[in-house]
């Protein structure tokens, strides 16, 4: 297991494929932290900034690590028969189980390393431009790193399935993109319309329908069920406050209260001598938290890593007995 | 050391091996020979257990590694630790040198540290390939990438080397080493199995010559026995042009007039003696003469007649 793990990782952490990604990760992140260097405090507080730093490099994982996943998953056993390395390994005394295991594995770890510089990135960013990192928030990290792992982890299985039944890696890449691209754009939007109309005839502001729907139809897709879990990160909080504008001009706050919804509480009034009363109310998407979002949906993870555990099987299983020419 | 029963190995509707029965013994130099598609790839890559034959049994140093339509795991392995294999058409991994590819092959079989360097150097310098050990294999020339594929075949000195067309993409030189190294394995008293299409390649260095016609060994022979048969096949293609008739009546050729004055002859063996009789006494010119040499199947498939 170890021969095949350490051979494959030699290759893979010298690959352009892997490089060229890390590089794509980093030139994204720049533009963003510096947007968020400009900003601070102005329009953002730091829950704010949480929130949309870990949907950021959720977003940047799932795609830019994930492709990467699948790209070399795709092109894992059939590129090998291929160009005949694989028949030099296994005429070695080398069992075919070991050899898949420490290859797998060696993949796995190299996607470890693309997301610990996805997340290691945003945090390294964040501390850089002086926002204060709660224990909790770096800790929700290394969370949302582990999540993130197993559902890419999905989409290399999902590569292996395919480039253990494909023999041409031309054919095998090209269909892991389309699956690739299907499932990330086609068949969320697709399950996102149903769900929307779906909705329309009954109010759905927190998108459970939206959810249910990627649960029951995206079950196979890891990447829609890692944005299912990752649904929850914020917690919408309303609140309602009542102002009264004296006669000299100036604003106090009379009561600050939290309110489930806003719909129905604005509004003015005027009291002659008293001056004129302002009730407003404000919503928030404050940061709950990785750990937050996956106790709704605790589902999806084990879908999730069952989906994972059949692609890894069949990929397996089929390479056990397969013609290596 | 390799004992093959009545294997059969079909991919879809081809019949690549049906049911073929071989026998390499301990010390010899067996040249497996046949025309292209005949089997013998598919044949070394299943004692190796790379691909599934539907049928038949394999047995490796004496012990069973395939039957029922299984290959047994574990004996497989204990197998591969005294093979060494040099694959058809295949390349190394790209990204290593060939320092460090003969290092992780020697890997795989649990030599030290300084065994494999030992090793890796004294195989480097054999092929020629020291002067280049530190460059990624991935620029080499073909000729190159065949020698290092013999040298990391070479790494555990193996006691069954199986070759599958090893000197494809030498120049002569390369064959001539590589022939050294086969007779220095002989010497050893070590085993070797290789495959080619060329008699060529396998004259000089096997004791016995086996051939394989459509996916069963049709004859299994000594190398003078086979070579002769390449000598009775040989002839002659003759045209000649003449302004009268010619009688061939006193020899044995095809003969087929192609115009009024011209006659295309294909004529067995050495046609010397007859072309004085038959050409110049009877005044035609010669136009072209050509040595036709018999096709490889053609060979075999009249070595396969003969024995019946
Ligand atoms: N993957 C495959 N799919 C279908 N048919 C195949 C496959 N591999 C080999 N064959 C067929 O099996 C037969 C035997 O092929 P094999 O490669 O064993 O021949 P060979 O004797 O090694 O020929 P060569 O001298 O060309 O290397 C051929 O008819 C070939 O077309
Ligand atoms: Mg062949």
């Amino acid at each position: 297991m170890l021969w095949g793990f350490k051979l494959e990782l030699k290759q893979g952490l010298r690959s352009k494929k892997l490089i060229g990604t890390l590089l794509i990760i980093l030139f994204l992140y720049v533009p963003f932290l510096y947007f968020l260097k400009e900003e601070p405090g102005t329009y953002m507080s730091t829950r704010e900034i949480m929130a949309t730093m870990s949907n950021f490099v959720t977003g940047i994982a799932i795609f830019f690590v994930g492709m990467l996943a699948m790209i070399m998953g795709a092109t894992a056993i059939n590129s090998e028969v291929e160009k005949g390395t694989l028949r030099v390994a296994m005429s070695k005394p080398i069992s075919r189980l070991a050899y898949i295991g420490g290859k797998m594995l060696a993949h796995v770890t190299i996607l470890f390393i693309a997301l610990l510089v996805s997340v290691g990135v945003a945090i390294g960013g964040m501390a850089l431009i002086g926002i204060d990192l709660t224990a909790g928030f770096v800790w929700d990290m290394v969370l949302l790193n582990v999540l993130l792992l197993i559902g890419i982890t999905g989409l290399l299985f999902l590569g292996y399935l395919l480039s253990a039944f494909i023999k041409s890696p031309i054919n095998a890449l090209v269909l892991a993109l389309v699956l690739f691209f299907i499932v990330w754009k086609i068949a969320p939007a697709v399950v996102e319309y149903e769900a929307f109309t779906h909705a329309a005839s009954y109010k759905d502001y927190q998108g459970h329908v939206l959810q249910e729907y990627k649960t029951k139809y995206l079950f196979f897709d890891p990447s829609s069920q890692i944005e299912v879990m990752l649904s929850n990160m914020t917690e919408r909080t309303c609140f309602a406050i009542t102002k009264r504008i004296e006669p000299n001009g100036e604003e106090r706050v009379l009561e600050k209260k939290e309110v489930p919804t806003c719909s129905g509480v604005w509004g003015s009034s005027s009291y002659p001598g008293v001056g004129q009363v302002i009730y407003t109310c404000s919503c928030q998407d404050v940061y709950a938290g990785v750990g937050h979002s996956l106790r709704f949906h605790l589902v999806n993870l084990v879908l999730m890593i069952g989906t994972i555990i059949a692609y890894a099987g069949f990929a397996v299983f089929r390479f056990l007995r397969m013609d290596l020419r | 050391m390799i004992e093959i029963e009545n294997l059969v190995k079909n991919y879809g509707d081809v019949k690549a091996l049906d049911g073929l029965h071989l026998t390499v013994k301990e010390g010899q130099i067996y040249g497996f020979l046949g025309p292209n598609g005949a089997g013998k790839s598919t044949t070394i890559l299943s004692t190796l257990g790379l691909i599934n034959p539907q049928a038949g049994r394999i047995s490796l140093f004496g012990r069973e590694v395939f039957a029922d339509g299984k290959y047994r795991e574990a004996e497989l392995v204990r197998a591969k630790k005294r093979i060494g294999y040099m694959p058809e058409h295949a390349t190394l991994w790209d990204f290593l040198t060939p320092m460090q590819t003969l290092d992780i092959i020697g890997e795989s079989f649990g030599m030290s540290k300084g065994e494999r360097a030992k090793r890796a150097r004294e195989l480097l310098e054999l092929l020629n390939l020291w002067d280049v050990r530190n460059k990624k294999v991935g620029k080499f020339s073909k000729g190159m990438k065949q020698r290092l594929l013999l040298a990391q075949a070479l790494v555990q000195s193996p006691d069954l080397l199986i070759l599958d067309e090893p000197m494809t993409g030498l120049d002569p030189k390369g064959i001539a080493e590589f022939k050294d190294i086969i007779r220095e394995q002989k010497k050893a008293g070590k085993t070797v199995f290789f495959s080619s299409h060329i008699l060529a390649h396998v004259e000089e260095v096997c004791d016995t010559v086996g051939v394989i016609v459509r996916g069963q060994l049709r004859v299994e022979d000594s190398i003078e026995n086979i070579k002769n048969q390449f000598l009775k096949k040989a002839g002659y293609l003759i045209l000649l042009e003449t302004d009268r008739p010619i009688s061939f009546e006193n020899v044995d050729w095809e003969v087929e007039r192609v115009s009024p004055t011209k006659y295309k002859i294909k004529a067995p063996d050495d046609v010397r003696p007859e072309i004085n009789d038959v050409v110049w006494k009877q005044g035609a010119k010669i136009l072209q003469l050509m040595v036709r040499v018999p096709s490889l199947e053609e060979v075999f498939l009249s070595l396969v007649e003969e024995k019946g």
